[in-house]
């Protein structure tokens, strides 16, 4: 009679399966984070060889997806460090923002914002607005965009972000503005300027 | 002649931002506030930009760790390489 207590963690895992069943979730998700394909592939491979060596650890408290994507935030995590500590943020002078053109020679909007707001609702269960929010999230200049991402849906506490991407609180609050600035801009004349066309 | 307590637009949307991170110092939180009251366009940003971030939050909510998008796919080589990796490793 097989006995519960000897069930082993081989029993809750397949990694044979894992590729078919999981691989494209996972790289999904990783392009949700990185934008570039060769980058995400090489991070969901790193992450099913580091989850095949802890295979012992899953207990099975969670899904086998959900450990997994857990293994592979780390591996993205440990990618951020790693990729800013070789090319370390560079324009936060705003010599290069492009933030810049949205504002005329006063300072003020040169395209007065359209009278929308987001109606969640509505657009939680719309692929097609997610889609273009993701082609708005990765067309943003990558520390704003990287910051934002960790920030508003990772839900990382700014400290832990500034310690990721090499930057102080104050390069932080410039690249979560610029963030916010361009990405409210695409999603204006992406989305929310097309609806009513539709 | 620029008074003392007049910001810009393009300050004010900094300020906006820095709100939802911060609490904004006091003399900050006035100058934002006459600029909200005299400049539309800068009142309906924030609403904007505080209302993406609360659609947001509301979506890691229902489904964490869900991908904004899902169709993309691993290519046939990647797929070979990973499974190739996995029998070695």
């Amino acid at each position: 009679m097989p006995s519960s207590a000897s069930q082993s963690s081989e029993n809750l895992v397949n990694p044979s399966q894992w590729v078919d069943l999981y691989g494209n979730y996972l790289f999904n998700f990783a392009l949700g984070r990185v934008r570039n394909h060769t980058e995400a592939e090489n991070l969901v491979q790193e992450a099913f060889v580091a989850a095949l060596k802890s295979m012992e650890s899953f207990q099975g408290k969670s899904s086998e997806k959900t450990w997994l994507t857990g293994i592979l935030k780390h591996k993205i995590m440990d990618h951020y460090r790693k990729s800013y500590r070789e090319q370390p943020v560079s324009d936060l002078q705003g010599n290069v923002d492009r933030t810049n053109d949205l504002f005329d020679d006063n300072q003020k909007m040169k395209q007065q914002p359209g009278g929308w707001l987001p109606n969640p609702k509505e657009l939680l269960e719309k692929k097609e607005f997610w889609a273009v929010f993701q082609g708005c999230q990765h067309k943003l200049p990558k520390a704003a965009g990287d910051a934002f991402i960790l920030k508003e849906v990772e839900k990382l506490d700014s400290k832990v972000i500034c310690e990721t991407l090499g930057i102080t609180k104050s390069n932080y609050w410039v690249l979560m503005h610029r963030a916010r600035l361009l990405l409210r801009q695409c999603l204006e004349e992406n989305w929310f300027n097309l609806e009513n066309k539709l | 002649m620029k008074s003392k307590f007049m910001i810009t637009c393009q300050e004010a949307a900094r300020l906006l931002s820095d709100d939802l991170e911060y609490s904004l110092p006091i003399s900050k939180r006035i100058y934002l506030k006459l600029h909200l009251g005299m400049c539309k366009g800068c009142k309906v940003y924030g609403e904007q930009i505080r209302a993406l971030k609360k659609l947001l939050h509301d979506r890691s909510d229902q489904c964490k760790d869900q991908p904004l998008a899902e169709d993309s796919k691993l290519s046939d080589q990647a797929i070979e390489r990973i499974k190739r990796v996995l029998d070695e490793s």
